[in-house]
């Protein structure tokens, strides 16, 4: 191969990713707004100046578009905060940071909303979204029991269960926001989820951090 | 002289509700609805107008459906944090795996329609205040704020096992609440 052919080459590669980046990006955004079963195919290629065809070059489906948009946006709005803390961090004030940015992550959560509606009635949404919150849930426990004693994780803490506490109030939230109902303040909602994350530390007949009053 | 209603509309309403649970809301149309009851799709063009208000009369069957539930359930429940915790499980025993979607799909109908979206709106608030006041006395924290808390956990914990569907929900409503008041610190008694 040449080395302009190579050039060539990389740059179709690139405008590919591009392109699918930018995809993923518009359809997590309609979706969320306008709604999954709302929004076809053909919308999402009118908003992005693309013809249907090239959507199908990239997804094989709506199922997979609204999986991957998902997952991306899961990975970089909730899980860049959690897994792989850095060695000084302390998972509380991670948590509790986490939670206090409740905010920023409002699209992502409409977005799962729609993704869990449309599971209900589509066998295939609902397999690749409970492979990808899977993945996500495992990926998250793993680092936690990780980094369990230097973190200060009782021994008899069910990690897991946490893990799903924490991914059931987003989606909960989720599902709260969907009607119009926020969190009274942002404060009291990290306040709580700094008390819960605390009791991680303490065996189950002590689990009982008392209240931070501020 | 006109003519008896072989099927009511509450019996109509019931099997759009059908249709909406299995296909979704968008699958709900005068001919998809005609031909599950074996009527003619012009009457029930006549009986309820548009499509929209089909739609919307079935999901208002479905909330005054949950709002009799939820006023059975608040009057079963005892107090405190146990009595909060009974009462939306009973609550979730509506959530069967073939009928889960209920909720979820009245509450992304909500999205669109300005009256559906106030009923859910009112539907969270009572049990999210039935909650607090069973709360109230808990010396250590419960009260403000813990009521949307824990309707918030409820409904996650039913949306992540709508994904996963292990077990059986009312177990799973009940541990996840359960762990969450005790790791809060908040009695059961």
């Amino acid at each position: 191969m040449t080395e302009r052919a190579g050039s060539q080459g990389r740059r179709s590669v690139e405008d590919a990713r591009a392109t699918r980046s930018r995809l993923l990006e518009l359809a997590g955004d309609l979706f969320a707004e306008r709604g999954y079963l709302q929004t076809s195919i053909r919308d999402l290629a009118t908003h992005a100046g693309v013809t249907s065809g090239a959507i199908y070059g990239h997804f094989r489906n709506k199922a997979e578009l609204l999986a991957e948009a998902i997952n991306t946006r899961t990975a970089a709005l909730l899980e860049a905060d959690t897994i792989g803390l850095p060695r000084n961090s302390d998972y509380i004030e991670t948590l509790t940071r986490q939670a206090a940015r409740v905010a920023k992550r409002r699209r992502l959560r409409a977005l799962i909303v729609q993704g869990a509606s449309a599971a209900q009635t589509d066998l295939e949404t609902r397999t690749r979204l409970r492979e990808e919150q899977r993945a996500h849930i495992d990926e998250w426990v793993a680092g936690f029991e990780r980094d369990r004693e230097r973190l200060g994780i009782d021994s008899t803490m069910d990690v897991e269960a946490a893990v799903l506490y924490v991914w059931a109030a987003e989606l909960g939230l989720g599902v709260l926001e969907s009607v119009g109902i926020q969190p009274r303040t942002i404060r009291s909602w990290a306040d709580i989820q700094n008390r819960f994350a605390r009791s991680w530390q303490l065996p189950p007949d002590r689990k009982r951090p008392t209240p931070r009053r501020s | 002289m006109v003519r008896p209603r072989t099927i009511s509309d509450e019996a109509l309403l019931d099997s759009a509700l059908l249709i909406v649970r299995e296909s979704g809301p968008d699958s709900l149309s005068f001919g998809t609805l005609a031909a599950r009851v074996g009527l003619a799709g012009s009457t029930l063009v006549q009986r309820f107008g548009s499509k929209a208000n089909l739609l919307r009369a079935a999901l208002l069957l479905a909330w005054d459906r949950l709002d009799a539930d939820t006023a059975r359930a608040l009057e079963r429940a005892g107090d405190g944090g146990a009595g909060a915790i009974e009462m939306l499980v009973m609550l979730s025993g509506q959530y069967r795996p073939d009928t889960f979607a209920d909720q979820l799909l009245i509450l992304r109908e909500d999205l669109r329609d300005p009256v559906l979206r106030a009923r859910g709106q009112a539907w969270l608030a009572v049990l999210s205040d039935a909650i607090e006041q069973r709360l109230s006395g808990d010396a250590r924290g419960g009260g403000a704020g813990l009521g949307d808390l824990i309707v918030t956990q409820w409904q996650g914990t039913l949306t992540m096992w709508g994904f996963r569907r292990r077990g059986a929900i009312k177990t799973e409503v009940r541990r996840s609440l359960t762990d969450l008041l005790d790791r809060l610190g908040i009695t059961r008694d």
